[in-house]
């Protein structure tokens, strides 16, 4: 045990953690209240009551969770796992959603997003997964199962297709990666594809990537089929970035093309975003006082209780509030990692870790879309957003690393 | 966020770099972190200025307060056409303390059923339209019952608490808020004021919110006109019309009754088939027959061609010209010039039209106003049509002696009579008494106008005593007044229509004025074929005597008492000037006394002597207000009106034992 005077790990697990796990949740709630105080009729009024029924089963979710032994954990999560990957699957055959998408299942009254679960299964198995070694994988070869962990449900959850879901599976592979202790190098020549499948628009800057990656390969002198599946790797994304992109949904097309230039379509895909930003540039250093932002009042700004809640604090609230909200989450954060990095158990300290840097992805994703420094993708803000199965999956999650700073 | 490998677990994974991996990732947290504020700083704080404006733009509108149309009003200041102060109303649910105590007062105010108010309980938020729209004073008491959270938008709307009366005067307001017809339309730019101004809030969709200290500057009401117009001679005057074309089976008409002395009218009465709506009597001439012989004899003696009691050869009834035979009604053979008009003989007249000048003739009937518009304030009022002798054919100088050539309005007509009433001088008629600024100062008044002396005194005064002379004795004896002299001039001219004169088809009239000699009141009757007795002596004559009649009985017009007929004036009161009703709609019930300044003087109806003559009161309701006072009248008993329309009270009651020149107060 290390008795840090700021940690309390015990029974109730990491309490700054918990502490300002339930405050941020009541802030949610408190916005998703303003979200509805609006000029003209909406159904987002009333939609707190719901929001704070849901956070108090997510605080017993994550209280029950916390009671699991990791041991546990580990043992369940090729089930749960597999599970996940299952219903992925059926949404492809009976999943709905709008504009032609299917990310979700419905039974009857019940209603779930079942990347959601995904992203969590996903994470303990990779946990499992890189934590049953005895020393990290060196080798791009000896990848092939974490690679395949991930890229199943991400490869399920881009033909649905939801892409802004399937690159999340990305991160938290890197991020498990990373944590695991796999060379920094080795994650580097993973991802190198990637790297390629976005510059393949352009022939010169492709160009230019591929002769220094083939530089680089040169100087670090991995394994000849690592070097030669790594050029073919990159040579085949850079030619497939076109036909992918032809792929793409006209929406998706839109999205990445307004981010890139909002005043492209101001009426249509660019409206989410001018306005988002015109609410949080407007309210200054103190905002328009809580429930009074006229862009919110007003309809102008959409999605204000889900994607865009981000754009209600800045807007009422100011930079103040901006400030204070990124700090508590900052906060939030940062214990996470601590949790992550005093872990005892290795499952433990690769699952929280995966846990942090999805909440931070989608921290970054979100607020950086309101504020015009990410496209829209439509990924919700954490404990803050509308929106019941999130909030309970997040507190999940929250309930394996309070488990993990219990075990510490 | 340190300290994670001092721990030495060997089995760790990663453990030889978990303490670089954890500050790399410390380091990048604390660079986005730095990223993300610095990016709201950008925002928030650096393009404030430039993002508030946007919010200005897209959501500030600047709306546009209604000015309150100005209101149309009889010279009594009875309301014709005001604007109701209507009001839309909004509950915003989010902004009112209390939901159900406000709910319970839009309930009470507004009487509304439960199943209205179970919406507004349910409302949430946004704005709420109340279920029905809100007087001035509804709002006024809601607005005090609920202090924040209701909402007020004005509904322009017209009101004609009158009933339409004088409505083709009047005219009509589009849906803008603009005149459309009559004095609306020619008054618009006095009643239309100026609208005030306010910021209102504009949402995504477009619907717009008032803001509640958004006003910029307050509307300025449209003027107020007070017209020349007499509601009671108007309700007279309509319904002698309505029942003078019911009897007689005419297919249109006009009653005009006018003031000869300022030239204001009255009353219009103005019916057409196939225009709805329209004043005819300012806007369709027609040739007026046999009413303007009197024209041609002010020409004559003015000229000083002929005296009165010249005679004229009237040839047997019957008179071949080398272009065309004339006719007349009643065959004589020979006439005095007073006879011609008396008689209304065409033979007569087309022979005295040959003693002028056609130049002189023309100019005597342009001085009367043929021709040319009056000037009344009115759109598109016509002026008629009067060839200049250029263009006459050598039928024209007999045509226009007897009334044919020439077309004229009705309105026209009744201004060139006024002139041989005025003494020989022609006024400008009008419409429009006052207009006053909405906190009641006159900024305009008609001062009466002569237009030209058309004649001297002393032929004027001739023309009366002739037109009395048709009353008395000739063609208009059904115009006759047993109290009060009356003088007039009626016509029978054939209809005309595209290709010539129809057959059968006449329009009688009569223009009169009483009391003769020194007249105060004028009255045309114009009706358009009507069917059987078409003369006009023998239609528009007694319609005009029963018009008068009652517009003499309900209004406090001045009648000396030497005008009236007869020894046996008992007295002569009237209630002075009726009291100017304000701004504020006064209703029938407040509205001045009209008394009738006539004392009777019909001995037969009278049981006694001299002293202490009585007449039984007779039960009078279900009457019209018309019927009921020529009825008082012949009784010779004074009348108080209450209200217009049916007579539905008396006092004193019935069967009452009255002396001449006691008051009927009538409701």
């Amino acid at each position: 045990m290390n008795a840090r005077s700021e940690s309390f790990p015990g029974p109730l697990g990491d309490r700054p953690l918990l502490a300002v796990t339930l405050l941020l949740t009541a802030a949610g709630v408190a916005m998703i209240y303003s979200a509805g105080v609006v000029d003209f009729p909406s159904v987002v009024t009333g939609l707190w009551k719901r929001q704070l029924v849901w956070a108090v089963l997510a605080v017993v979710a994550m209280w029950v969770t916390s009671r699991v032994p990791l041991r546990w954990m580990e043992w369940g999560a090729p089930w749960m796992y597999g599970i996940s990957v299952v219903l992925l699957a059926l949404t492809l055959v009976v999943g709905t959603g709008p504009g032609g998408t299917s990310s979700w299942l419905e039974l009857g009254p019940l209603r779930m997003q079942p990347s959601e679960l995904a992203k969590l299964s996903t994470i303990l198995m990779l946990a499992r997964e890189l934590s049953g070694r005895r020393e990290p994988a060196e080798r791009l070869i000896e990848l092939w199962r974490p690679l395949g962990i991930a890229l199943l449900p991400l490869g399920l959850v881009m033909l649905q297709p939801d892409l802004g879901s399937a690159l999340i599976f990305g991160v938290i592979l890197v991020a498990a990666l990373f944590w695991a202790g796999v060379p920094v190098f080795t994650i580097f020549l993973l991802i190198s594809p990637g790297i390629s499948l976005i510059l393949g628009f352009s022939a010169w800057a492709w160009g230019i990537w591929f002769i220094a990656l083939a530089a680089l390969l040169y100087v670090r002198q991995p394994y000849l089929v690592e070097t030669i599946g790594m050029v073919l790797a990159n040579a085949g994304a850079g030619a497939l970035t076109q036909p992918i992109w032809e792929g793409l949904a006209p929406y998706q097309q839109n999205r990445l093309l307004v981010f890139l230039n909002p005043q492209r379509d101001p009426q249509g895909a660019g409206w989410h975003l001018i306005q988002s930003k015109v609410a949080i540039g407007s309210g200054g250093w103190t905002g328009q006082g809580f429930t009074e932002g006229p862009q919110k009042r007003l309809a102008f700004l959409p999605e204000q209780h889900t994607d865009f809640i981000f754009s209600v604090v800045g807007e009422e609230l100011g930079f103040v509030g901006v400030f204070l909200l990124l700090a508590g989450f900052a906060w939030w954060l940062s214990r996470t990692l601590k949790v992550a990095g005093t872990a005892y158990s290795d499952f433990g300290s690769v699952a929280t870790f995966s846990f942090f840097s999805l909440w931070l992805i989608h921290l970054l994703i979100n607020v950086g879309m309101t504020v015009g420094l990410m496209p829209i993708t439509g990924l919700p803000l954490p404990l803050l957003s509308y929106g019941g199965s999130f909030l309970v999956v997040t507190y999940l999650g929250l309930g394996i690393v309070q488990r993990t700073a219990i075990e510490d | 966020m340190n300290g994670s490998a001092d721990r030495g677990r060997g089995d760790a994974p990663g453990s030889r770099t978990h303490r670089w991996r954890l500050r790399i990732v410390g380091i990048g947290f604390v660079l986005l972190a730095a990223v993300y504020v610095g990016r709201g700083v950008h925002l928030q704080v650096v393009e404030q200025e430039k993002w508030s404006q946007k919010v200005q733009e897209q959501s500030a509108r600047q709306v546009e307060l209604p000015a309150e149309r100005g209101g149309i009003f009889d010279r009594d200041g009875r309301p014709l056409a005001v604007s109701d102060q209507v009001y839309r109303g909004y509950l915003a649910p989010r902004e009112v303390r209390d939901q159900e105590r406000a709910v319970t007062a839009i309930r009470r105010v507004l009487g509304l059923s439960s199943r209205e108010v179970s919406k507004l309980r349910r409302a949430e938020s946004g704005w709420v339209a109340l279920p029905r729209r809100l007087s001035a004073s509804e709002r006024d008491r809601l607005e005090a019952a609920v202090r924040q959270g209701v909402y007020f938008e004005h509904v322009p709307s017209r009101n004609h608490p009158e009933g339409g009366l004088a409505s083709p005067v009047v005219g009509n307001v589009g849906a803008d808020g603009r005149g459309q017809s009559g004095l609306e339309l020619a008054l618009d730019s006095l009643l239309v004021g100026e609208p005030g101004r306010a910021m209102s809030r504009r949402d995504a969709r477009g619907e717009l919110y008032p803001l509640p200290d958004g006003k910029i500057a307050s509307a300025r009401p449209g003027h107020d006109v007070h017209l020349t117009l007499d509601g009671e001679l108007q309700t007279i005057a309509q319904n002698a019309l309505d029942d003078a074309l019911k009897e007689t089976g005419a297919s249109g008409g006009d009653i005009l009754i006018m003031d000869p002395e300022t030239g204001d009218l009255l009353a219009v009465a103005s019916r057409r088939s196939g225009e709805p709506g329209g004043l005819p009597a300012f806007t369709s001439p027609y040739e007026p027959g046999s009413t303007a012989k009197p024209f041609l004899l002010s020409a004559l003696l003015a000229e000083e061609r002929v005296s009165l009691d010249d005679s004229v050869y009237a040839e047997d009834g019957v008179y071949r010209t080398e272009h065309r035979t004339i006719r007349d009604v009643h065959p004589m053979d020979t006439i005095t010039v007073r006879g011609v008009i008396r008689e209304s003989s065409n033979i007569g007249a087309a022979k005295l039209a040959e003693k002028l000048d056609p130049g002189v003739q023309y100019s005597y009937l342009r001085d009367f106003g043929f021709g040319t518009p009056t000037g009344i304030t009115f759109p598109s009022e016509s002026g008629g049509r009067l060839r200049r002798p250029e263009e006459w054919s050598a039928l024209s100088q007999a045509s226009l002696a007897m009334g044919y050539e020439i077309s004229v309005t009705s309105l026209q007509l009744a201004a060139a009579y006024s002139a041989l009433a005025n003494d020989g001088v022609l006024m400008r008629p009008h419409l429009v008494e006052e207009v006053r600024n909405a906190s009641g100062e006159v900024v305009y008044r008609r001062e009466p106008t002569s237009v030209r002396r058309v004649l001297s005194e002393e032929v004027a005064s001739h023309l009366r005593s002739v037109l009395r002379s048709v009353v008395e004795e000739g063609t208009a004896t059904r115009a006759s007044m047993t109290s009060l002299p009356l003088a007039g001039k009626t016509g029978t001219a054939r209809l005309a229509s595209s290709g010539g004169y129809r057959d059968r088809r006449y329009a009688a009239s009569f223009v009169g004025f009483a009391p003769a000699k020194d007249p105060k009141l004028l009255v045309l009757t114009k009706l358009e074929d009507p069917q059987g007795d078409y003369y006009g002596g023998l239609t528009a004559a007694p319609v005009s005597r029963m018009t008068l009649q009652a517009a003499l009985s309900s209004r406090g017009t001045v009648i000396p008492g030497d005008s009236w007929s007869g020894e046996s004036l008992h007295r002569v009161e009237w209630g002075g000037p009726p009291a100017r009703a304000g701004r504020g709609a006064p209703s029938a019930g407040d509205s001045g006394p009209y008394v009738l300044a006539v004392g009777g003087e019909q001995p037969d109806r009278w049981s006694g002597g001299d002293e202490g003559q009585t007449a039984v009161l007779p039960d009078l309701s279900g009457m019209t207000v018309r019927g009921a006072v020529a009825r008082l009248h012949e009784l010779g008993l004074q009348v108080e009106l209450r209200s217009g329309g049916e007579v539905r009270s008396q006092r004193p009651a019935p069967g009452t034992r009255m002396a001449p020149g006691d008051t009927v107060v009538l409701h």
